[in-house]
Parts: structure tokens; C-alpha cells; sequence
């Protein structure tokens, strides 16, 4: 059996080179320009695969004489000096048959290995960032995705394909945002590894994983709007040592982004084309039509009074709004700012080259046009990318430019308009559109509440935009001093400039109550600009050795980074003309305000090294060190640590293994590091001053500290444990298991000072916090047919994690208090930080339901007892807002050029408070829109048992109560994608190397098990695109 | 040899790379500026200082709470103080919501202004970059405003000296740090102002208004010119008056006094001054006063006759009984003006209203340490010595164009107090007058202040959470 395996690998390794050298030379390269080979030549090569896309680690020796090897580089090459003639080279590497090439003199320069995949023995390599690593001799948790993959799961940005394939890729889902274009998601790893910066005087997201673009920083934003046809391969970083690489910026995880390396040869154009269709999904909305809202406004009493004048005066104002509904008005206000948004987006690549000289052009526009009317996301970008080898020495230039510009609607915000009553008429007789829809006032002296037309301010030309201009320029460099020592180094610039303006002109319904002194203050304006730049640079040194069963590799280097942001802006008020649209017709600054501004200065240094060592593919060995110091720690503490150690054992390459038929991989692996994280105040550690800036003090103008310094604020650490098993059975069962514990110190939070320090608060480290869950992931190739190049695989993946918080701080103590205290955000849970408690725990006080007599509702207090009165003090930790459970699963088929991809995500066990229920049913403001299910399930009567408390014509507060917690479980059926490949055609008649259709539908479908409005603020969307992708 | 000169020279690149490394961490935000680069410049030392004098300034502080707001209502001087705000205060409820607030705020805006301070003397000898005797002054005025700031946080917050002099009271900060520092007793601070106070009286014998140096525009920007918004030589010299007072030290208290009204350099104002508005708050008596540049904008919506709002007044009665009938005293005549309508009977303080003149000199000053409490010192003196107090009481009346008495008063106690509440009328003086005294009673007043500890504010509850307190009552 064994014998017979051995016996078969050996003749196609045979075949294969043979087919290597006669095939390889002739047909790849036969515009390639020939070198006759001299007396004892370096051989200067390349390693690929049958896509021409570079093998990058590949080990090639002189057979015989393993002394001489070298292993191949990011780009495939490799440059190797054997001591002879006529040697024979072997070019070994996981995944790939091994390639054995005899050097003549006939052997033609460079050399072109082309590499066949071998069946069984498929692994994928790590893209770090600082090399690629082979997978089955890493010890770290990463997942690795190519372009396929991203594209098999959906075509709108790379932050929303990654969240379909990898459950610890989180977008926090933003019921307010809904599918606004514009709008960044927030995104998580695995979890919560820092506390918002809960006194809120810094933006910036501490939980955001670092993204990388080509080996350098790049913002959250720049990922969002990249261009997925540009990018190669997605790598995510997961656990100690994968990412402890990455030390101080870490803890949260890393995105590691690669974009595409042009291939050599003639040049080649590909077309990339989309053409998508947004429409608005409205099915969470249940708002009640004309006759049933007039019908609950008199329910609840807003036409009955005491007093006959009164009375009166409130039937009068019945009776005109109920002949609207007899008229037959019945207005569905929520389409009246929808549309469905109708765009493209189109990719063009232009490749070739030679091997020493290779070029990648590409030009994108891509519009996305949103559901609400007029807002537009639209990027242009372009890159070039060079790379020129000589001899030893590589250089690689990327330089892209994009330009952004982002459209809010002129129709506003669509909460505007699910408020509205339908019994409003949007257009006069004429067909104008009236500003005022209808007035109410209690009774006949009371102030008068004004109902305005949103739709209104469309028709004004207000402006709302933002738009910003980005270079990235990347510089790479390599130098192979000898078959096992490289040095490279980067160079990285960004710079974004950008600008913002809001513009709302006098004649807005923001303005229409506005009179007297404040009349002419009408009209508003702000605009802002900024700009921001990052340089970064790294060198590095690596190594590589093997010696009998031993192979190590070993990388040093060091980085330096500075990054700075700066923005100004002013708002001004006053513009009473429509037609003037340009701030200097402004009559003055707004009200109480002066010119603003803000910037950041931030650097770091680091020093990295890192090493792999494995003992004959079975036991594998990983250690990283990195020393890091930041601007933003204390003068007295700049310096951290981060470290990470994992170990491996591929127990399949044991020798007791190996005498099996089902089990092609099982590898254990486990690791421990720690990483930092900075996403912070970049001022918080100094003493700084700030002026009294609208004062003088005997002529002078005072100067006074701003906060209190702190010398030893240090780096927030996080410690991350990582278990692992990776399985795959029968050569088509994949499997994945991790088990984490990630334990966050030195948590960074306000601590509170005695006053008597001359300061309420200062940043230190204290806290803790803890993270554990475990993740899945599993793929089973059902069917497979290579020479039809048909097949059938299901995926699926899940994780489950848990935060808790283990220490806090008496600020955190005292901020409880204050929310408890405070009236703001009276109807919905607030955050509360407890020791043993998640971050995202929600706190209510329990519910007893609704008192079917009084109609109240009835609490039970901490003591047992019952009461009618909501007290903070009752509250208690009634739930956890992160699922138990989240995860994908799908389906990808192909059979003869047709192909089907399919992908659900869902989420089980989140508790929920339902701020539907609350707002649109019980809480409601009777003066507004409401759910229809006001009707059935409020109070009304003594004796009704129902589970909301009774509508009453002036709004009443309901303070978080466990009443309205649910548990969520959602099903969301996020990317279906149907295709044909041509490849089964002749295209050739047709001068096309391949062409390739799809249609795609993105976020079809959302079941949930509760009734909740989604999008409030913006509405969400189901997209369809149809794709073209296309060579020649 | 070669190896060794290797080592030391690849030892000393480490080094030098290291500590520019360090040199390149060290950013300088532009939005802010750190105290490294603000102190790299005399004038870095001129703005943190008057940051200080302007935190003192505030609204929470002497720019109305510490001086005609609640200190006002504390120790009974307004018939009105309309509203709701300080029914509270004026029944001593110190432990009621609003008070709390308002002591609260004194509290960590007083020590808001000793950080500062402490941030400057700790910086003041790292930098030699004074010209002059600008290091001596400005060292010496820091000093003495730590030694201010930490009187009037005791006078608020310390039991009554004579009385209990070990009751624990306030922490003596002398340094910029998240560090608690350790509270006090009565006395120990008492050592501790003195102590400051002394070296600051020392510094700032080269202080112009000491040594008559003549400072002119062209000198420095004018720096040095108004030293009376500043705490110059004289005003420690009346400081040092006021706290031997307040301690019982009357000897130490007359020298002090006495000194101040020999130096000759303050004067009482005009009755053309006070007639014309030119100079309502009397500029030229002030030892210290402090600049606060929107003061009668500010006290106008509290004190003046017109807005809506909380407003501090007097009825016309009691402006009379104040002022003992005598309607040709300069200050019953030009320092209120009547209500109108609703409050026609009532009367406003003017003191803090706009100057018709345009001159700084007379503009935008809240009176500290005046001339007349120097006269008064004198005549506590006096009597703690049984001699002559006419004299002294005699020299404010005839400033005031009020007749002077010729025979002593028959109750010395009530006759200070109602020439001191004349004189002190919105200045917030008052009430330390009558804790000093540690009265039982005090005018209009019907608590017994002693028992209810209404001389002793609490300390605020935010300082016992976070640092290790006991009682100051």
C-alpha cells in the first residue's frame, strides 16, 4: 500500500518535471528574453503556480547537496549558486508536488518552476504581513481568505464579505445607520478587549482590530471604500502568535490586506463590471394607516376634555383631520424619501511584464447610490504598481490615488418620517409641496404644536457632503545577500485630505418657529477641513536554515511611525436667501461659537524579532518578542513588552500516524502572548495647558492645566491563550476548533481624584477585563468532479464568546451613579460597568407586568417586595446582549461553468431590549405615527390583562424594565450569488481569455423571531448587482 | 583593543539612539501646549500665573459665590435674594442639594487654582529664563496665592482657630500630583500659610510697588505696572494682618497693618471719584483686588436693578438701618440705585457696575484686601489693648463723608460690625468677620451658628470618596 503510494508520488514527481522542463520554458515563456546559461551560473528563478500567482517560501536545493538551498520570496523568486554544472535542483513545498529540474546549458534564464497542486496535501500559507508563512508549520490562529472566497460571499466591501465567512468578524449591527452608504460600521474581534471611552471625550473605536494594507496601517475608512477586485488575499490574525508580531497596536486583532501582484507576460486587461440595484426593506415597519391612527389618537384621549369649550375647540380639530380621512387621505410617508438606488462600479487591470520588469494599472469608479433619495458614496481610485528585480535586489512601488465623495440626503434623516401621521396631505391641491402639514394645540390657549413637511427641505437646495482625496505611496526593497539571508526594508505615506459641509438655508423647517430677534439668524452652516498623514517605515532581516530535520527561520527588525491629524471648521448662522448656498453669505458665526479645531501627534518605535522552528514537519515551535514605545504613554513608561511562544505538533506526520487512510491532517497547536492597544487620546499621559481664551487677566491671557499628567500611564495589555485542533478526514472534511481566554490589564480608565488635587480625574491603569469563547469553522467537500471542474461543498462556522469584567475603578462606580442620576436616555437601559458582569450586559428593573386593575405597571423590588414606583436601585443585570452563539453556513457549487454560492448568517440567545415595543406601542407619543399593535395590547380598561401599560395623549416615560427584554435569534440570508463561467466556451474567437457572469443578492432576507424597526435613522437594504468580470 | 573601542563605540550609538528616540516620542501637541514648552519663556510663567488669578476670578469663586452671591446671603447682608437657589444656603442646610453644589465647587476650584499654582513653583527654579526681579516676583506672588487660596479654603472649611485649633481641617497642597495630600489641623495650616507667606513677603521686597521702581509701558510690555490686581508685597503685608487677626496674634497683627497704611501708597477714593461712577469700587484702596474682565456684566444679572433672574438686594429700610440714617455717607449715596415698579422699594449695589470712565485703572476689579480693613485691624488692636481705637474709625468715616465720632463707642463689638458691614457690603468679608469672632448670634440672624457649626462648611462628599478624610466639624 505504502509502498505503492510512495511508488506513485515518485513517478509523478518524475512526469512532472519532465513535463517542467520540456513544457515550462517553451510555453510560458516564449517572449521572454533568453540568456544562455555561463559556467557555473547563479540561477536566478521563479517559483508559480498553475495560475501564474507566485509561490512564495518554497524550498529550492541542489539535490545531493542540501548545504545549497534557498527558499523563494514574497513574489515567488529565489536566486540560488550551485557549485557545479549540471546539478539537479528539487523544489520542495507543502501542498505542491515536489519538482526536480536539471540544469544544462540549454536551461534557459530566469527559471520558471511551475508547481503542481498535490491532491492531498492542500495548505494554505498566513499572509503576516512581515512574510508569508506556511500554515502547517504555524502554531498561530489565523484565517486566510482569497479573493474568491470574498467574492463568493458577496461584492459590496471587504468589511461585509469577511463578516459572511468569519464569525469573529463582527460589524455591530446599527439599527439607527440601517444600509446608509456613508456610514462606517463598528467593528469587533472576537469580542471586547477595552472599555469605551466611557466619559466620551475621545472618538476613537478601542476595540477596532488594526487593518493592514500591503504591510502598512491603514484607517478603518480606507478599508471600507478599497476596491475588493484589488486585493489578493485577507488574512486575520487571531490569537498571540499571529498577531504578537504586531504587539502594541494587537490586542483587538489584525486584518491583514494584500493586494493583487501583477502577474508577468504580456499585457492582459481584465474588466470588472457591477451593476447594482438597492431597494428599501420596509418589512419591519408596521405603522398604522389614516382611519386606525385617528382611531388611537381619539382612543387615547387626545380629543376628550373635562371643559365643553374645550371639548369643543378639540372636536373641531377632529373633524377636520378625520374629513381628511374620509377624502381618502393616506399617506405612506416612509417611501416618500426612498427610491431605489441605481449605480455601478467598474474595475479595470492592466498587467505584464517582463521578469525583471513587471507593472499592474487599475482604475476604479464605483457609485453607490442608497435607498433615500440623493445619498451617494462615490470612489474613484487608481494605483500603479511597479516592480523591478536586479540581480540580488527587488524594488516594489505602489502609489494609488482615490477620491471620495460621500452625499447625505436633502430629504434628511428618514426618522422624520415614520413619525408622521398618514392623515397628512404631503402636497397642496397644486401638487406643491406644503411646509406646513397641520398644527394641534390641547386647548385653545395652549402653545400650538407645528407638524412640518421634511419633504419640504428637499426641495431647498441644502448641501450635505463630504469628500476627501487619499494618496497611499508604498515603497518596498529586498535584498538577498545569500540563499539564507534576506533584507528588506518598506517605506509607507499617506495623506488624506479632507472636507465636510452642511448648509441648510433660512426657509428650513429646523427653523420655522424661529422668530423675533432670532429671525434673522435662520440658516445654518458648517464646514470643515482636515488632513491627515501617515509616514511609516520598517527594516528587516531575515533568515532561513536547514539542516537535516531541522528548519529554523528567524526575522529581526525595527519600524518608526509618525501619524498626525489635523481639522478646523467654523459654523455660521444667518441666510434668509434660498438661493445662496456659499458660507460668506453668512450674517455671522453661529450663536455662542468661535472657529474650532483639533489635532493629533502621535510616533512609535519598535523592535521586532520573531522565530519558527520545526523538527521534521511534526514538532513546531513559535516565539515572538516586540518592544514598542508610544507618544501616548507616560514619559516614565513609553516602553512595553509584548511577547508570544506557541507550540505545534502535526501529529499526522508521525510515524504511527501514517499508516491510515482517513485522517490526512491533524495538527494541535496552543499559544500564549500579549499585545497592546492605543486607540486612544494621544494627549492623555502630558501635562498640557490651555488658554482662557475669551479673557485676560491684567492684559494677559492665562494660561491653565488641561489635565493632570500621569508618567507612568502605561500600555493596556492584553493576554491572550489560544487552544487549537485542525482535522481534516477523507481528504474532504475540514475542520477547525479554538478554545480562547483573552484577559485584559491595565485597563485604562478615568480614576477619580479627591478634588483636592486640583482634578476630578485622571487615566490610569486599573481594571481588568475577560474574554473567553471558542470558535468553529468546518467545510466538506460533498462532491467533486476536477475534470468537469465540478463540485459541491457546504461550510459552516460558528463562535460563542462571554466578557466579563473583572475589576473596575470607582470612576466606573460613580459614572453608574450619575446615569442613575441623570434624566438623559429615560426609556432605554443604560451601560453600567460592574465587577462579574459583561460590557454588554443590560440592566432593568423586573417586571410584574401590567396591574390589569390600574393599569400601572407593577416592580418588584431587590428586598422581594412589590411597587408601582421605578427606582435605579432596583436595577438588576437582566440579560447579555451578546449572542450565545453566532455564526455562517453555506453552500458553493459549480458543474460545467454554472455556479451557485449561498450564505446565511445568524445569531442565537442574544437578550434583546425591544425599543420597539417601547417606543412604538407603549411609550408612544400619541402625536406622532405608531405600531399597529397599540391597538390590541395596551391598556384600556380595568380587567384588561395586557402587556403594556395604557396610551394616554400626553407621552409617558417607561424606565427600563425587564418587560421588554427578548431574546433575540435572527437568520439572515446575506449573499446569494448565481454565475456562469464561460470557461467551457471557445472564447478565444472572441479575443477573450475568460468571461465569467454573475448576480448577486446581498441581505435579502432577515428572519427574526421578534418584531423590532430596523433602520430607523436610515433604512436597510437588499441589494442586487449583476457582475461581469472579464480578461483579454 | 579594536573589540573594546568596538563595544564603546556601538554602546554609545545604542545610548545616543535611545535617548533620541526618547527625544522623538516626546511630541508637542499644537492644540494644547505642554508645560515643558510653556515654561521654556518668562512669559510661559506670566500666563500660567494669571491663569491662576483667573480661575480665582470665576463665578464659583470670588467672582460672585465667595464674595456678593453666597457668602452675601451667608452672613445675612441682603433682604432679596430672589429664587429658590440659596433658601437653603441662607438656613446653613449646607448638606442640602444646591449648597453641596456650591460648596463643592469652591472647593474644587480653589484647588483647581493651588495645582496650577503648585505646577508654576515647581517649575520656577528648573527654568532660568527670568529677566530682572521678575523670578523673585513671580516666585513670590505664586507663594503667596498658594498661601491666599489655602486662608480662605480654612476660613471656609477649618474650625475657628481660637477655639479649636487641633480639629483636622484642610490639605495643605504644595505639589502637582494624583497623590492625596495629608489633612491638616487648624493650626498646622495656619504654620503653613505663614510659612509661604513669610518667603513671599521676602521675594517681593523687589516688588515696584515696594521699591518705587517706575514701570512704564515701554518696560516690558507694562508688566509690573497694575500691581494691585496682583498679590504684591503690600497685600501679603495685609494678609499677614488679616491672618494674625484671625489667630489672635494682635502685636503681629498692628506691625502688619500698620506697615501697609505707612508705605503710603494706597489712598481712599474721592467723593468726585465715587459721584461721577468714575470709581464705584474704590480702585485706589485696594491691597488686592482681582481682575475679572466681564465683572459688571457678570454682577449686573445678579446685582443690579433691570433683568430677570436672581437678584441680591436691599430693601430701602435696611439700606438706611445699614447705613445708621446717615444719608451723606459717600456709600449709601452713589453705590445704590431704586427698583422700579414691583421693586420700587428695593435698593441694588452698584459697587461692581461699569466705570463711566475708560481708564482700566477703575474697571472690572473685585476688591480682596482693602485700605479700610488695615484701618479696622488698628482698631481691634486697639481695643484688645484697651487704648484709643477712635483714631482708626475715624480715618474710613472721614474718607466716607460721614461725621467722625468724638467719644468712644459704648459697645466696641457693635460698632465694628456695623462700620464693617458698611464698608464690606458685597464683598463677602462679613461672614469670616463673624467666624472669626465665632458669634453666636449675628445681625438679622436667628440661628444659633455656634451649635448648628455654620461657621464650618463640610468637605464635599466627592473629597471623602476619594481620599482618606475625617471630619473638619
Amino acid at each position: 500500500m505504502n509502498k505503492k503510494l510512495k511508488r506513485r508520488i515518485r513517478w509523478s514527481v518524475f512526469t512532472f518535471a519532465f513535463l517542467g522542463l520540456l513544457g515550462a520554458p517553451t510555453i510560458l515563456f516564449s517572449q521572454v528574453q533568453m540568456t544562455p546559461i555561463k559556467a557555473i551560473p547563479k540561477v536566478l528563478g521563479k517559483v508559480i503556480d498553475k495560475n501564474k500567482s507566485p509561490i512564495s517560501g518554497a524550498i529550492i536545493s541542489v539535490k545531493g547537496n542540501p548545504k545549497i538551498a534557498t527558499t523563494s520570496n514574497n513574489t515567488g523568486e529565489f536566486l540560488l549558486s550551485p557549485e557545479k554544472e549540471g546539478e539537479t535542483l528539487l523544489i520542495t513545498i507543502l501542498g505542491y508536488k515536489a519538482q526536480e529540474i536539471t540544469l544544462t546549458n540549454d536551461t534557459k534564464l530566469p527559471l520558471i518552476v511551475t508547481l503542481e497542486e498535490s491532491a492531498d496535501q492542500i495548505e494554505e500559507v498566513v499572509v503576516t504581513g512581515y512574510g508569508n508563512r506556511q500554515k502547517s508549520t504555524f502554531t498561530g490562529n489565523a484565517s486566510t481568505f482569497n479573493k474568491e472566497d470574498l467574492e463568493r460571499v458577496g461584492n459590496r466591501n471587504v468589511l461585509q464579505s469577511l463578516q459572511n465567512l468569519d464569525p469573529s468578524f463582527i460589524l455591530a449591527e446599527n439599527l439607527n445607520l440601517g444600509s446608509n452608504p456613508n456610514g462606517l460600521p463598528d467593528i469587533l474581534l472576537r469580542g471586547k478587549s477595552a472599555l469605551d471611552d466611557v466619559r466620551g471625550d475621545y472618538a476613537g473605536n478601542p476595540n477596532q482590530p488594526l487593518f493592514l494594507i500591503d504591510g502598512f496601517e491603514a484607517s478603518l475608512q480606507r478599508v471600507y471604500d478599497l476596491d475588493m477586485n484589488r486585493i489578493a488575499s485577507v488574512t486575520i490574525l487571531k490569537d498571540a502568535a499571529a498577531k504578537a508580531i504586531y504587539g502594541a497596536k494587537a490586542a483587538n486583532g489584525v486584518v491583514v490586506i494584500e493586494t493583487i501582484v501583477p502577474a508577468e507576460g504580456a499585457m492582459r486587461v481584465s474588466y470588472n463590471g457591477n451593476f447594482n440595484v438597492e431597494a428599501p426593506d420596509l418589512s419591519s415597519y408596521n405603522l398604522t394607516n389614516a382611519s386606525e391612527k385617528l382611531e388611537i389618537e381619539r382612543i387615547a384621549g387626545r380629543y376628550t376634555s373635562a371643559n365643553p369649550v374645550t371639548q369643543q375647540f378639540l372636536n373641531e380639530q377632529y373633524n377636520a383631520l378625520l374629513k381628511n380621512v374620509v377624502e381618502g387621505v393616506d399617506t405612506y410617508w416612509l417611501s416618500q424619501p426612498l427610491r431605489t438606488g441605481i449605480a455601478s462600479k467598474h474595475t479595470l487591470f492592466l498587467e505584464g511584464g517582463n521578469p525583471a520588469l513587471r507593472y499592474g494599472i487599475d482604475f476604479t469608479h464605483n457609485k453607490v447610490a442608497g435607498v433615500m433619495k440623493g445619498s451617494d458614496r462615490t470612489n474613484n481610485s487608481g494605483s500603479i504598481n511597479l516592480s523591478y528585480r536586479n540581480g540580488k535586489i527587488l524594488f516594489r512601488n505602489i502609489l494609488n490615488v482615490t477620491f471620495n465623495r460621500a452625499d447625505n440626503s436633502p430629504y434628511g434623516m428618514f426618522s422624520e418620517y415614520s413619525v408622521l401621521n398618514p392623515y397628512f396631505k404631503p402636497h397642496d391641491d397644486n401638487g406643491n409641496v406644503t411646509k406646513l402639514l397641520g398644527t394641534f394645540q390641547t386647548t385653545p390657549r395652549s402653545t400650538m404644536s407645528y407638524f412640518f413637511n421634511p419633504l419640504y427641505n428637499a426641495e431647498l437646495g441644502t448641501k450635505d457632503f463630504s469628500k476627501y482625496t487619499e494618496v497611499t505611496e508604498n515603497f518596498y526593497t529586498e535584498y538577498q545577500h545569500s540563499p539564507n539571508l534576506r533584507f528588506t526594508a518598506r517605506v509607507g505615506y499617506t495623506y488624506n485630505g479632507n472636507t465636510a459641509e452642511r448648509f441648510l438655508p433660512g426657509d428650513h423647517t429646523n427653523f420655522a418657529t424661529w422668530g423675533g430677534e432670532d429671525f434673522y439668524r435662520r440658516g445654518s452652516y458648517r464646514i470643515t477641513d482636515g488632513e491627515s498623514s501617515t509616514l511609516s517605515s520598517d527594516v528587516f532581516v531575515n533568515w532561513t536554515k536547514k539542516w537535516k530535520k531541522h528548519i529554523v527561520f528567524a526575522n529581526g527588525g525595527a519600524n518608526l511611525a509618525a501619524f498626525l491629524t489635523q481639522s478646523h471648521g467654523m459654523s455660521a448662522e444667518g441666510f434668509l436667501n434660498n438661493r445662496v448656498d456659499f458660507i460668506s453669505f453668512a450674517r455671522q458665526y453661529t450663536q455662542g461659537t468661535v472657529p474650532f479645531g483639533s489635532e493629533t501627534i502621535q510616533r512609535e518605535i519598535g523592535l521586532i524579532g520573531f522565530a519558527n522552528y520545526s523538527y521534521d514537519d511534526r514538532f513546531l515551535v513559535d516565539i515572538s518578542i516586540r518592544r514598542n514605545a508610544s507618544s501616548v504613554f507616560g514619559s516614565d513608561s513609553r516602553w512595553g513588552t509584548f511577547w508570544s511562544a506557541g507550540l505545534g505538533w502535526n501529529l499526522h506526520n508521525e510515524p504511527f500516524f501514517r499508516n491510515q487512510e482517513f485522517i490526512d491532517l491533524l495538527r494541535i497547536r496552543g499559544s500564549i502572548g500579549s499585545t497592546g492597544s492605543q486607540n486612544f487620546n494621544p494627549y492623555q499621559a502630558m501635562a498640557t495647558y490651555n488658554f482662557f481664551n475669551s479673557s485676560t487677566y491684567d492684559n494677559i491671557s492665562g494660561a491653565y492645566l488641561y489635565s493632570l499628567a500621569n508618567d507612568n500611564l502605561k500600555w493596556q495589555q492584553t493576554v491572550d491563550q489560544n487552544v487549537g485542533i485542525d482535522i481534516r478526514l477523507f481528504k474532504r472534511w475540514n475542520m477547525q476548533f479554538n478554545y480562547f481566554v483573552n484577559n485584559t490589564n491595565n485597563l485604562l480608565i478615568d480614576f477619580t481624584l479627591p478634588p483636592s488635587t486640583g482634578f476630578y480625574s485622571y487615566k490610569e491603569n486599573i481594571g481588568s477585563l475577560q474574554n473567553r469563547g471558542f470558535e468553529a469553522t468546518t467545510s466538506y467537500l460533498a462532491y467533486s468532479n476536477p475534470e468537469q471542474q465540478s463540485f459541491l461543498s457546504f461550510t459552516a462556522a460558528f463562535m460563542g464568546n462571554q466578557n466579563k469584567i473583572t475589576k473596575i475603578a470607582d470612576a466606573l462606580r460613580q459614572l453608574n451613579e450619575e446615569q442613575d442620576n441623570s434624566n438623559a436616555n429615560l426609556n432605554a437601559p443604560k451601560t453600567r460597568y460592574e465587577e462579574g458582569q459583561s460590557t454588554s450586559t443590560i440592566w432593568a428593573v423586573p417586571s410584574l407586568g401590567i396591574d390589569p386593575i390600574t393599569g400601572q405597571e407593577l416592580f418588584q423590588k431587590k428586598d422581594g417586595s412589590t411597587t408601582y414606583v421605578w427606582s435605579a436601585d432596583d436595577q438588576i443585570a437582566v440579560g447579555v446582549s451578546d449572542p450565545t452563539l453566532r455564526g455562517n453556513f453555506g453552500v458553493n457549487m459549480e458543474y460545467k461553468g454554472w455556479g451557485l454560492n449561498a450564505t446565511m448568517r445568524y445569531i442565537l440567545g442574544a437578550d434583546y431590549y425591544n425599543a420597539t415595543l417601547v417606543n412604538r406601542i407603549e411609550n408612544v407619543n400619541i402625536a406622532n405615527n405608531v405600531d399597529k399593535r397599540v391597538f390590541e395590547n395596551t391598556w384600556q380598561q380595568p380587567g384588561d390583562v395586557v402587556p403594556f401599560k395604557r396610551i394616554s395623549p400626553t407621552p409617558t416615560t417607561t424606565r427600563p424594565t425587564d418587560r421588554f427584554l427578548q431574546q433575540k435569534n435572527e437568520l439572515t440570508l446575506s449573499s446569494v450569488n448565481v454565475y456562469y463561467d464561460f470557461k467551457w466556451k471557445n472564447l478565444k474567437k472572441y479575443h477573450l481569455q475568460n468571461l465569467k457572469c454573475g448576480v448577486y443578492v446581498n441581505e435579502a432576507f432577515v428572519f427574526s423571531n421578534i418584531t423590532i424597526e430596523r433602520g430607523l435613522d436610515y433604512p436597510f437594504a437588499r441589494t442586487f448587482s449583476f457582475s461581469l468580470q472579464t480578461t483579454f | 583593543m579594536k573589540k573594546i573601542s568596538l563595544i564603546f563605540i556601538s554602546a554609545i550609538s545604542t545610548i545616543s539612539v535611545y535617548t533620541s528616540c526618547n527625544k522623538w516620542l516626546d511630541v508637542q501637541p499644537n492644540s494644547q501646549i505642554r508645560d515643558s514648552e510653556l515654561f521654556e519663556t518668562e512669559q510661559g510663567f506670566k500666563e500660567a500665573l494669571a491663569g491662576v488669578y483667573t480661575i480665582l476670578g470665576n463665578q464659583s469663586l470670588y467672582g460672585g459665590q465667595l464674595t456678593y452671591q453666597m457668602m452675601g446671603v451667608l452672613s445675612k447682608e441682603w433682604s432679596n435674594y430672589s429664587g429658590l437657589n440659596y433658601d437653603d444656603m441662607a438656613n446653613y442646610d449646607y448638606v442640602a442639594t444646591l449648597p453641596q453644589q456650591y460648596i463643592e465647587n469652591v472647593w474644587s476650584n480653589m484647588y483647581q487654582a493651588v495645582s496650577n499654582t503648585n505646577n508654576i513653583l515647581a517649575k520656577i527654579d528648573q527654568y532660568p529664563v527670568f529677566r530682572g526681579d521678575n523670578y523673585a516676583i513671580i516666585k513670590g506672588e505664586a507663594l503667596a496665592l498658594r498661601a491666599f487660596i489655602h486662608f480662605d479654603l480654612l476660613r471656609c472649611f477649618g474650625a475657628n482657630y481660637m477655639v479649636s485649633p487641633n480639629q483636622p481641617a484642610i490639605p495643605y497642597v504644595t505639589r502637582y500630583t494624583s497623590k492625596q495630600t495629608n489633612q491638616s489641623t487648624v493650626s498646622e495650616t495656619i504654620t503653613q500659610i505663614l510659612d509661604d507667606l513669610i518667603e513671599a513677603k521676602k521675594l517681593l521686597e523687589k516688588d515696584p510697588i515696594f521699591t518705587g521702581r517706575v514701570v512704564t509701558q515701554l518696560d516690558d510690555n507694562g508688566y509690573l505696572i497694575n500691581r494691585q490686581v496682583h498679590l504684591n508685597y503690600y497685600a501679603v503685608e495685609g494678609l499677614l494682618a488679616r491672618i494674625y487677626l484671625y489667630i489672635g496674634q494682635y502685636d503681629n497683627a498692628y506691625a502688619s497693618a500698620k506697615s501697609v497704611i505707612d508705605g503710603n501708597k494706597f489712598s481712599f477714593t474721592t467723593q468726585a471719584n465715587a459721584s461721577s461712577q468714575t470709581d464705584l469700587v474704590g480702585a485706589s484702596e485696594h491691597l488686592f483686588a482681582l481682575n475679572i474682565f466681564d465683572l459688571a456684566q457678570r454682577s449686573q444679572m445678579f446685582l443690579e436693578y433691570g433683568t430677570d433672574g436672581i437678584k441680591f438686594n436691599l430693601t430701602q429700610t435696611q439700606r438706611l438701618n445699614y447705613f445708621d440714617n446717615d444719608t451723606d455717607d459717600y456709600r449709601y449715596l452713589y453705590l445704590f440705585e431704586g427698583g422700579a415698579g414691583a421693586d420700587a422699594n428695593n435698593r441694588y449695589l452698584l459697587k461692581y457696575s461699569e466705570s463711566t470712565s475708560d481708564d482700566i485703572y477703575y474697571q472690572s476689579k473685585m476688591p480682596i484686601i482693602k485700605l479700610a480693613e488695615m484701618y479696622y485691624i488698628l482698631a481691634e488692636y486697639a481695643n484688645h489693648t484697651q487704648t484709643d481705637a477712635l483714631p482708626y474709625f475715624n480715618a474710613v468715616r472721614r474718607a466716607r463723608g460721614i461725621s467722625e465720632l468724638s467719644t468712644a463707642p459704648v459697645d466696641f463689638r457693635a460698632f465694628m460690625t456695623t462700620e464693617f458691614r458698611k464698608e464690606f457690603i458685597g464683598e463677602g468679608q462679613f461672614f469670616y468677620y463673624y467666624k472669626r469672632l465665632n458669634q453666636q448670634a449675628i445681625l438679622n440672624g436667628s440661628h444659633d451658628m455656634v451649635a448648628e457649626k455654620a461657621y464650618i462648611f463640610p468637605l464635599p462628599d466627592s473629597e471623602y470618596e476619594a481620599a482618606n478624610r475625617v471630619s473638619n466639624r
